[in-house]
Order: C-alpha cells, then sequence, then structure tokens
C-alpha cells in the first residue's frame, strides 16, 4: 500500500510540472536562448550570478568583432607592395615561398605569376598608415586604428581558419572567444545576452558561417552566441501574442506566478521558483530589447553616416548600426561576420563591391562610437582568418586576377579599448609573402585581447575532461607594442 | 654491500685529495674544454646533497621509529652517498668557477661548497660517536642552505629572493630628469642587468652603472658610440635574429619591445650622455618626441592610488538588480563602475541607492534614462567620480551645474542631449576635466571653437559632419504581408528613414517627382495581376532606384485541396498541399527555401481542387513554376486540366505540352505563369496534372484560379 501511494504522490507531482511548463513552453523557449542560467536550477539563479570581474584593471568593457568571413586581400586594402606591380607577371621566386604547401586549388599550377593591387595606395592621417583606395571611409579614421600587417594563421582553409579565429582552435569544439569573455566577465545589461552575432553577406564569392563558430564549447550553455535574425524583429519571439497587450501580459505572468508560488509552497521545489523569475526576466526583455534593437528613431545623419543601407535590414551596414546599440546597452561581445570575401578570380570586379559593402559602416561604427565617449570602452576588431596570395590563381590578364589563401600573413585592424591608436605594426617581406618583424600568431591576438579586456589569458581556464582548458590554449603572448 | 661501501670509501679518499690538489693549484690551472660540460653539471648535480643532507636529518629525527638495525643500515649508506654526491659537486662547482670571474660572492659560495664537502666526509667517521655525528650533521645542514642561497644568487642574482617584496623606488618624473636614468636606465634594470651585474657579469659586461657600462664587455669592447646606433654593439646584439646565438637578450628572456628599441637607439643618436635632460633637448631631436610622448604616458597611467576603501560585499550583492549593474574594476581596486539601462522601466531608486558606495563609484553611465535635476544633485555627492556618461538623456544644461562639486571627473559624455553654450560656466568649475563629448547637442559649431580656445586642456569631440555630396535614398519597403492578395486588400509601403517622399505608378511607367506621391495604403483593383513601380525623395538626398513590385489577385480559393504526391522530393522540403495556395511567390530556389513543392516524373502534381456545393465561374487557372539555373532543360512535359461535377467523372478541358528546350542561364522562360483559359467552367471539382520530364524536377509554388 506504501508503495502504491508514492508512485502515485510521484505521477502527480510529474503532471503537475508538465502542466505548468506547457503554459509557457514559448515562454521557456526564449528565456533558454536569453536568460543566463536558465537551466541551472538554482533558485534566484539571477542573483546569484558571479559577480563577473576583470582580473586587473583595463579599458576595455566590450568587444564588437567585424570578422570579414572569406579573407579579405591584404594587398588590395592595408599592406601596401610596389614590389608586386613592378614584378607583374614574373614567377614567385622559391626563396620566398621556401616549399610552403599550397592549396588544392593552386598547387598544379605550371606558374605562379605576382600580381600586385590594381587598386591605388595611399598613405593618410598624421599616422600615415597606408590604405588602398578600395576603402576610402576607412582612410579617413587611420588615427583612430591600429593596423596589424604581420598576423599569421595555422590553417589555410576557411573552415579551420575561421573556426580557429573564433575559437583557437581549429576542431570547433571549443568555446568561442564571445563565450569565453561571457563566463569571464559576465554580463552588462542582465536583460539583454552578453554574446550577441549579426550576420550579413556581400555579393562576393561567399563562404558559409555556422553556429559552431559562436557555440560555448564546454561552457554553460548561457554562454553561447545568440544569433539576432535579419528580419524587422532582431529577436524572434519576443513580442506578446496577437490581442494580447503589454498590461494583460504582465496581469498573466502575475496571476501565473501566483499559482506557481502555490506550486512551490506545496513541493518545494526550487526549479519553481527560478522559472517565476525568468519569467519576470523575459518580460522585462520586451521592454529592453525594442528599445535597443529599433534604429528607426536615430537621427538623419546617423543614417547617413552608416549610409542608406543601414535602414535595411540584414546589410552590414544595419548590423553595425545594431552593433553599436547593442554594445552600447552594455552586450559584452558583438559578433558580426560578413561573408563574400573569398576571391579566387574576379578579384578586381568583385573586391570593390565587398570593400564598398563594409568600408563606410565600419568607419562610421567606429566614429560613432567615439562620439559618444566610448570607443575609449569599447574594442572594435576588423579582420578575415587569413590572408591572400601575392600570385595570381588561374589566369593572369591585365584587367583581372585572383588569388588564393595564404595563412602566413594578413591584415587586421583594431580600434578603441586601449589599443594604441595611429600605428602600424608588424612588417612583411617586398613581396607580401612572409612576415620579416613582429608575427601575430592567432593566438597572441586572443591574449592581447583578453588582456585588453582586464583578463589575464593564463588564467581563465575552464575544467573539463580533467583538463583546464584556455582560449589560447598553451601558446599566445601579449602584444605589449599595440597596448595604449 | 660490504664490497660497494669499501669502494665508495677508497672512492671518498681519492675525490677528497683530489679537491685538495685542485684547491691548493687553482690558480695555475686551466680547465680543458672536454671537461668542462662536467663543470656544467654543477647545477644538475647539486641538488643530490642537499637533498641528502636534508634526507639525513629527517632520518635522525625519526630514528626513535625505526627500529635500530635498519636505522643503521641506512644511516650508514645514505652517510656514504651523501659524502660522495657533495665532493662531486663540490668538484664540478670547482671546475664550473673557472669559466667565468671569481666574484666575491663566487669566492663565499666556493668555501661554503669545499667546507660541506668536508664536513660530510667527516660524518662517514662520525658513524659511531652519536653525538659528533649529530653536531656535524646540524652544521652541515645550515651550511647547506646557506651555500644554496649564495649559489641561487650567483645565477639568478644577488636579490632574487627579495625582489618581489621589494616596492621598485617610484622617482616622480619631469621635464629635469636626465633621460638615461629616468627613462634608459629602467629599460636596462628590467630586461639586461639579471645578467650583467656586478656580481654575475656575463660577457665581462656590467650594466649597474652608466660608469660600469662605458667601460663595456669582453667581446664587443664599447657598449655604444656616441651619435651612431649602428655601430653601437648594445643596439646591433638588439637587431640580430633571435636565433642567433649572440642576439640579446638571449633567446627565451624578456625582450626589448620596438619602442623601447626606437628609444635607446635616439639617445645614442643624440650623443648618449647622461646628464641631458628633456628640458635641454632640441626640440626636433627624435629623442624629445620619444621622451616627452612616454613622460606624457607616465603622468598620464600614473596609478591612482584611491584613499577610499572597498565596499562590502554584502552591500554590493544588495544593489544586483535586473536593470543596473555594479561591478568593482578588479579584485584589487576598490573603484566600481556602474551603469543603469533601460528607458522605460526606469526609477529614481535605482540611482539614490547608490549612496552606500558613493565614495567607489568611479564611472557611471546613466545614458538614455529619462532623469532630471535630482539625478544631477546625487551625482554631486560622488566624491571620486571620474567618468561620467550622460549621453541621450533629458538633462537641459540648467540641469548640468551640480556636477560642479564632482571635483575628480575627468571625462563628460553629453551627447544627444539638450546641452547648449552656458556648460561652459560649468566646465571652467571642474578642473580634472580632459574630455567633453558634445555631439548632438545644442552647441552651435562656433562655440564649441570657442570652447576649444578657452579651454585647452579639454578634448571636445564633436563627431560626425555631414558628408559634402548626397548620398542615394533605399526604395521603399513592402509592409503589408506578400505580393498574393485578394481583390480588395490594401497594400502598405513604408520607409525607415523618416520623412521621406514615396511616389509610384500603376500603369507600368517609370515613376518620378510628379508621379502619385503615396499617403495611405492603396487598394488595387486588378484582375489578375498589377505592377506597381515605386520611387523615394527626400531634400539632401538622392532619389532612389526603381523598384518594381508585382501585385497578383488571390482569386477563388477552394474549399478543399488534395495532392496525391505531397510535394516532397529528397531535400526539397515544400509542402505542396500548403504552398500550392499559400499565396507565397517562391523566391530563389534553394533546398532550405519552403516555399516551393517539387515534383518528378515518378512523383507527378496530381491535385484536386474542390469548390463546394455553389461553385464559382471560373475563367482562368494559372500555374506558376520555375526552372532554376542548375537545369538545363524545358521541366514540364505537360500540363492538363479537367474538370468534373464529380471526383469520378472527368472532362479534359485544357492540355498544354510543352517541348524539350535547353534554356540559356537566366533566360526569361525560366520564370513561367501558364495561363489556362477555361471558358465558362462552372464545375465544383477541378483536376490539375503536372507531368515533369523524365528525371527532371519540377518546382512549383502557386495555383490560382480566377
Amino acid at each position: 500500500m506504501e508503495k502504491e501511494f508514492f508512485e502515485h504522490r510521484l505521477n502527480i507531482n510529474r503532471r503537475h510540472f508538465l502542466g505548468k511548463m506547457a503554459m509557457g513552453v514559448g515562454g521557456a523557449a526564449l528565456g533558454s536562448l536569453l536568460i543566463p542560467n536558465l537551466f541551472k536550477g538554482s533558485g534566484g539563479a539571477s542573483d546569484k550570478l558571479p559577480l563577473g570581474i576583470k582580473h586587473f584593471a583595463s579599458k576595455a568593457k566590450r568587444i564588437i568583432m567585424l570578422t570579414q568571413n572569406g579573407a579579405p586581400s591584404q594587398l588590395e586594402s592595408f599592406d601596401y607592395k610596389p614590389k608586386l606591380n613592378e614584378m607583374f607577371g614574373q614567377d614567385l621566386p622559391d626563396s620566398i615561398r621556401q616549399g610552403q604547401r599550397l592549396t588544392g586549388m593552386t598547387a598544379n599550377q605550371k606558374h605562379f605569376p605576382l600580381v600586385g593591387s590594381k587598386f591605388g595606395f595611399n598613405q593618410y592621417g598624421r599616422s600615415g598608415t597606408w590604405v588602398s583606395d578600395l576603402f576610402p571611409n576607412i582612410a579617413k579614421i587611420t588615427d583612430d586604428i591600429c593596423v596589424i600587417k604581420s598576423m599569421h594563421t595555422d590553417a589555410i582553409n576557411h573552415d579551420p581558419a575561421l573556426t580557429f579565429l573564433q575559437t583557437g582552435a581549429q576542431q570547433g569544439n571549443r568555446p568561442s572567444m564571445g563565450s569565453w569573455l561571457s563566463y569571464g566577465l559576465g554580463s552588462e545589461n542582465k536583460n539583454l545576452p552578453a554574446f550577441c552575432v549579426l550576420l550579413s553577406k556581400g555579393s562576393g564569392n561567399g563562404q558559409g558561417v555556422y553556429s559552431k563558430l559562436w557555440s560555448n564549447g564546454f561552457l554553460d550553455s548561457t554562454h553561447q552566441g545568440i544569433q539576432l535574425s535579419a528580419s524587422e524583429d532582431p529577436i524572434l519571439y519576443l513580442n506578446n501574442p496577437k490581442g494580447m497587450d503589454k498590461v494583460q501580459r504582465k496581469k498573466m505572468l502575475d496571476h501565473l506566478a501566483e499559482l506557481n508560488n502555490l506550486g512551490y509552497a506545496e513541493f518545494g521545489d526550487p526549479e519553481i521558483h527560478s522559472k517565476i523569475q525568468q519569467y519576470e526576466m523575459a518580460f522585462r526583455m520586451q521592454t529592453a530589447v525594442p528599445e535597443i534593437t529599433d534604429i528607426s528613431k536615430e537621427p538623419d545623419h546617423i543614417t547617413k553616416m552608416y549610409g542608406p543601407d543601414s535602414m535595411i535590414p540584414g546589410t552590414y551596414a544595419s548590423n553595425c548600426l545594431l552593433a553599436r546599440k547593442l554594445s552600447e546597452s552594455g552586450v559584452r561581445f558583438v559578433q558580426l561576420y560578413h561573408q563574400g570575401w573569398d576571391q579566387h578570380n574576379r578579384l578586381v570586379t568583385e573586391m570593390p563591391k565587398q570593400a564598398m559593402d563594409v568600408d563606410k559602416a565600419s568607419a562610421a561604427l567606429i566614429t560613432d562610437l567615439k562620439q559618444r565617449g566610448l570607443l575609449d570602452e569599447t574594442l572594435v576588431i576588423w579582420g578575415g582568418e587569413f590572408g591572400r596570395t601575392n600570385y595570381c590563381q588561374g589566369k593572369l590578364t591585365k584587367e583581372n586576377y585572383g588569388r588564393d589563401h595564404h595563412p602566413r600573413c594578413f591584415s587586421i585592424f583594431m580600434a578603441g579599448g586601449g589599443v594604441k591608436a595611429g600605428t602600424s605594426y608588424g612588417k612583411t617581406d617586398e613581396f607580401g609573402y612572409n612576415i620579416v618583424e613582429n608575427p601575430v600568431h592567432i593566438h597572441d591576438l586572443h591574449a592581447t585581447i583578453m588582456h585588453l579586456m582586464g583578463l589575464d589569458h593564463e588564467k581563465l581556464t575552464y575544467k573539463y575532461l580533467g583538463r583546464r582548458f584556455r582560449l589560447t590554449d598553451v601558446h599566445g603572448h601579449v602584444v605589449k607594442d599595440i597596448l595604449a | 654491500m660490504k664490497r660497494l661501501e669499501s669502494a665508495i670509501l677508497n672512492l671518498l679518499l681519492l675525490l677528497h685529495c683530489f679537491l685538495v690538489i685542485v684547491l691548493v693549484f687553482e690558480n695555475n690551472m686551466s680547465i680543458p674544454f672536454w671537461l668542462q660540460p662536467l663543470g656544467r653539471m654543477h647545477p644538475l648535480i647539486l641538488h643530490f646533497p642537499i637533498v641528502f643532507i636534508v634526507l639525513l636529518v629527517v632520518l635522525s629525527v625519526l630514528k626513535n621509529q625505526i627500529d635500530n638495525n635498519s636505522f643503521q643500515k641506512i644511516n650508514q649508506f645514505l652517510v656514504l652517498i651523501t659524502a660522495f654526491s657533495t665532493v662531486l659537486a663540490t668538484i664540478m662547482g670547482l671546475f664550473l668557477s673557472k669559466e667565468g670571474d671569481a666574484t666575491d660572492l663566487l669566492i663565499l659560495h666556493k668555501w661554503m661548497g669545499v667546507g660541506i664537502s668536508f664536513l660530510m666526509y667527516a660524518l662517514v667517521f662520525a658513524l659511531r660517536n652519536k653525538k659528533v655525528f649529530k653536531v656535524i650533521l646540524y652544521v652541515g645542514f645550515v651550511g647547506v642552505f646557506f651555500a644554496g642561497h649564495y649559489g641561487a644568487s650567483l645565477t639568478h642574482g644577488s636579490n632574487f629572493l627579495t625582489e618581489p617584496l621589494k616596492d621598485t623606488e617610484v622617482v616622480e618624473l619631469n621635464e629635469s630628469t636626465p633621460v638615461f636614468s629616468g627613462f634608459i636606465k629602467p629599460i636596462l634594470d628590467a630586461k639586461c642587468i639579471a645578467c650583467h651585474n656586478p656580481e654575475k657579469q656575463k660577457g665581462r659586461l656590467d650594466m649597474s652603472s652608466f660608469e660600469k657600462m662605458k667601460l663595456g664587455g669582453k667581446e664587443e669592447g664599447k657598449l655604444w658610440v656616441a651619435g651612431s646606433p649602428e655601430e653601437s654593439a648594445l643596439l646591433k646584439r638588439v637587431h640580430l635574429s633571435v636565433q642567433d646565438k649572440k642576439h640579446m637578450p638571449p633567446k627565451g628572456k624578456n625582450q626589448l619591445t620596438k619602442s623601447e628599441i626606437e628609444l635607446i637607439n635616439a639617445w645614442i643618436k643624440q650623443g648618449a650622455d647622461e646628464k641631458i635632460a628633456l628640458q635641454e633637448l632640441p626640440a626636433e631631436e627624435d629623442l624629445t618626441l620619444l621622451v616627452s610622448k612616454r613622460l606624457a604616458d607616465t603622468k598620464h597611467n600614473k596609478k591612482i592610488a584611491y584613499n577610499f576603501g572597498f565596499a562590502d560585499e554584502k552591500v554590493l550583492k544588495s544593489l544586483e538588480h535586473p536593470f543596473r549593474t555594479v561591478i568593482q574594476k578588479s579584485p584589487k581596486s576598490p573603484a566600481i563602475d556602474v551603469v543603469i539601462n533601460g528607458r522605460q522601466t526606469y526609477k529614481p531608486e535605482f540611482l539614490t541607492e547608490l549612496s552606500v558606495i558613493k565614495e567607489q563609484i568611479v564611472s557611471l553611465n546613466l545614458s538614455f534614462l529619462p532623469i532630471d535635476k535630482s539625478a544631477t544633485e546625487f551625482i554631486s555627492t560622488l566624491t571620486n567620480l571620474e567618468e561620467l556618461l550622460l549621453n541621450f538623456t533629458d538633462l537641459e544644461t540648467d540641469d548640468l551645474f551640480p556636477l560642479k562639486s564632482c571635483s575628480q571627473l575627468k571625462s563628460l559624455a553629453l551627447s544627444g542631449t539638450n546641452t547648449d553654450a552656458r556648460v561652459s560656466t560649468l566646465l571652467k568649475q571642474m578642473p580634472m576635466l580632459n574630455k567633453v563629448y558634445l555631439w548632438n547637442t545644442s552647441v552651435p559649431n562656433e562655440d564649441i571653437e570657442s570652447l576649444k580656445a578657452r579651454f585647452s586642456n579639454i578634448t571636445f569631440e564633436t563627431g560626425f559632419i555631414d558628408p559634402e555630396g548626397e548620398l542615394k535614398l533605399t526604395p521603399p519597403l513592402l509592409l503589408s504581408k506578400g505580393t498574393v492578395i485578394a481583390k480588395d486588400d490594401f497594400v502598405e509601403f513604408g520607409h525607415k528613414i523618416p520623412n521621406v517622399e514615396i511616389r509610384y505608378t500603376t500603369d507600368g511607367t517609370i515613376p518620378n517627382k510628379l508621379s502619385k506621391l503615396y499617403k495611405s495604403p492603396i487598394q488595387l483593383q486588378f484582375e489578375s495581376s498589377q505592377v506597381i513601380k515605386t520611387i523615394t525623395f527626400k531634400d539632401n538626398w538622392l532619389p532612389s532606384k526603381v523598384k518594381q513590385y508585382t501585385f497578383f489577385n488571390k482569386g477563388y480559393v477552394p474549399e478543399k485541396f488534395k495532392l496525391i504526391h505531397s510535394g516532397k522530393n529528397s531535400e526539397f522540403i515544400g509542402d505542396g498541399e500548403f504552398i500550392l495556395l499559400d499565396n507565397n511567390k517562391g523566391q530563389g530556389i534553394a533546398n532550405t527555401n519552403p516555399y516551393w513543392a517539387t515534383f518528378s516524373d515518378k512523383k507527378p502534381l496530381i491535385a484536386t481542387a474542390d469548390f463546394g456545393e455553389n461553385p464559382p465561374i471560373l475563367k482562368e487557372i494559372i500555374f506558376s513554376y520555375e526552372i532554376p539555373n542548375r537545369q538545363k532543360q524545358e521541366t514540364l512535359a505537360s500540363l492538363e486540366i479537367w474538370g468534373g461535377q464529380q471526383t469520378n467523372d472527368w472532362k479534359l478541358l485544357k492540355r498544354i505540352t510543352k517541348k524539350p528546350k535547353v534554356l540559356d542561364k537566366n533566360s526569361r522562360e525560366r520564370k513561367n505563369k501558364l495561363s489556362l483559359k477555361v471558358s465558362n467552367g462552372q464545375y465544383r471539382y477541378y483536376k490539375i496534372i503536372a507531368n515533369p520530364r523524365k528525371k527532371q524536377l519540377l518546382f512549383v509554388d502557386q495555383l490560382f484560379f480566377y
């Protein structure tokens, strides 16, 4: 008899719980996306969040990463190599290539004809930074940025290289940089995810981006990157159902909370208690998020600054504008991807379009942060996963050419957040093939980014499978020369 | 065992004799090169005697825990190997000492080592006499610690042990600090002196003072040639590749940074003067620029020793709130950053509750909040506030004046507020202020210029200036849902940029400035389809491109609609029964796009539409399909329409057959709308059969019944 009674109670309990769950599956789904610690199961989850605190005081509080997916050519952007124009059509000397393994796309080429930039270069600003004619707006802000011309990576193909750039490993099972920062520093605004992802696509030859790039890996799933959709409503399922207004919603939630409190009194399950709070939080988010994602209230000249594309959801420009708004509201890490930079052929026709997509908005983002007094505390990073070869892939003509993947050197730039503005760091040889001064490996970049965020890359670890993991694995040196 | 013991005893005697000989003839000896590696094993071997001696002490302490017989055996053997390893380490150490110069520290270390070696040898003979044994052992135990410490001082520098404890002396740097002592020496102290000091003069170079450095080293002689950095040994070594043996600092040690090298380079170029200071330097020299920059940086980065204490952890916890973030700068800093979020949810308590940590708040961000003068009055009590962001708040200039009591404020952001030129009265009262953000405020440009002139210590950020030339607008967006609409549905357009003029035509002509102005949603009067061409205008902007929208009449909707084959093929997931009538035109075929139903010759489209008991009079059925670029040929073989009053009595109404035809990429024929006129078909049931060609997929997105 005793046993039957016990089982009966268990059944009721389960049914009871499921019944409650069904009342808000949508809410739970939304909550799990956006609320830290939703499925942690401890009572008062949000209040128990550890005080995300820096290892040491630093200027940067937030990051906006503008990933140029597909690898833009450094030779047509920041790394000026006039020697290549002089040697147009001549073969890449073996002394420079040093037997490097090439991709399957050009390895069988009989010749490796060198080709210089078809686009002009000029020095800009007090810093005299070299910028190509394809980026006229970035050229105007050279005194706010630090160009690193000596980046290098381990991988030669897009997926591993991009995964490496994002997670510090090529295999794709590690937490993304944004997840690490969310884990290390927590959220600055508890009504928003700490790590947001925005995607856009240019007209050029594209490469895919996958959610593994913003995966939380082995970290708690609350640190996962939240992809905002390109539609009119960047965060889905946030609006009230048809025919229900804010007051009704609140009333419904209050009643639900009352019922849940009854349940809590009856069973004492802490899960119930945390659920009540999560519904409350989702409700708060209903007011917090539209305030941020509504870009129609931006002043006219902001639109002009980012370019009219900024008013078309899903474009790079509108993502930049949204990134500023998210970052301004305390999102720790905003990750943008712009696809279409893989110019294996027809570089001369494709790259100007790609550059036009991003030039104005990237520069506008930095200027916009600056005029709000936020550039000091926001680190902006612009760059692809690797560089492109100094020789032509396929047929070289006077009018057009293409470039293959090149992991040995590429250029990125950073701005704000304690980076030494108006500098160029590192040097490649006159062929733009090998690095001759101050190489910066992806691990070094990660170490530097974390340093700028006030984190010691050797101390931020997570124990998993019996080993303490780091973003930089067992590598990485902070590039002190670029710290302001 | 006995034989081993006697062998060790003999060896011990031999080695100690050798040790005495080496010590006596030390000054007349030079170590042959093949013996040098043996000497260099000293740092390895020396750990054995240290451990063994400690072990002996431990053993003597635990003596009573072990039975006497075992103890004697262990103790005896341990003493033998202790003495053996000690003398070995000592001899090796002597060999090694011949490689460098004899400093005081080295001599001390040497004789302590020799002493311990003989003490341990004596221990072998004192095994019987417990008292003597103990005395010798403990003396040796203490001795080994000192010898070890001096040895470590030799390799790591004499202040190695205490270095982390010492506060580096803070010297106030200014224009009259000599460049050498203020800027060059600290670099050398950090990166060179560990190996080049009076105790450890690698390459016979001592870099502890300017005089010593002038003496130079063994190999290169002088460290620098004043005026020509290219010939200076110091920089030559630095510039060598890291892989080079002669590169300094050696591989693996902390390297000089680029800016440090630049500075040393400039100093040597200028003349490598010990006493010269910034104020005596000519203005145009590289050195002047570099030093003044470094000086500015040190002033800027000077560690602010906050004179307030840490906030209580419990207090911080109690301040946690969903719309407020309170974060301590770092575990070591009592300073606190505060951000308050959410315009709609803001309550004044969010701010006033912070009074418990009013000392600790150094940075406060209240951007976008609907705050008023009471907020700035509260802020004025935050005595240590350094950074304040009030962008896009509702504050007026008058509300800002209480801020004058924030005497530590360095950065004030007022972008997007109604602040006007009277703000200068406030700025005058804030001595520490060095950055003010006035973008998008009511301060006129000429006033900003005069502010800039008046407050030379403040950087004013005024932000983006409208670019010259006009930008092109984007075309209007379609706000109403879908392009397949019922006859009386409204079509709504909009634009994200405020106050944009939308003009349009419905007759197919290109719209211009004089075309019809869009004011409110349009109701279309059309049979099957209607083209609307739109354009946008706004002052100071270029007009947009013309964008064309084609709307389709929804027509009659059957009461029931059935498909024999669902329209799902391999990776194409569209559900035909829904898609063919869903009023959504398919766009761009991809296997993830759910707007297409797909059919093959094995699973053709066979649809039955039931218009109920009072069927409308149909005039036309339109079949809309597309041939994507991946398919080279026409994909449709034939299309038939059957009518009937019952589902078993069908009459063929119309049949179209398509010829196999190779199509160009982007050919117009790839997007097809086949019209099937059915004269006065008043049937209840219609059957549509579309047969794809063999091995071809047919993509269908919509059926219209008019």
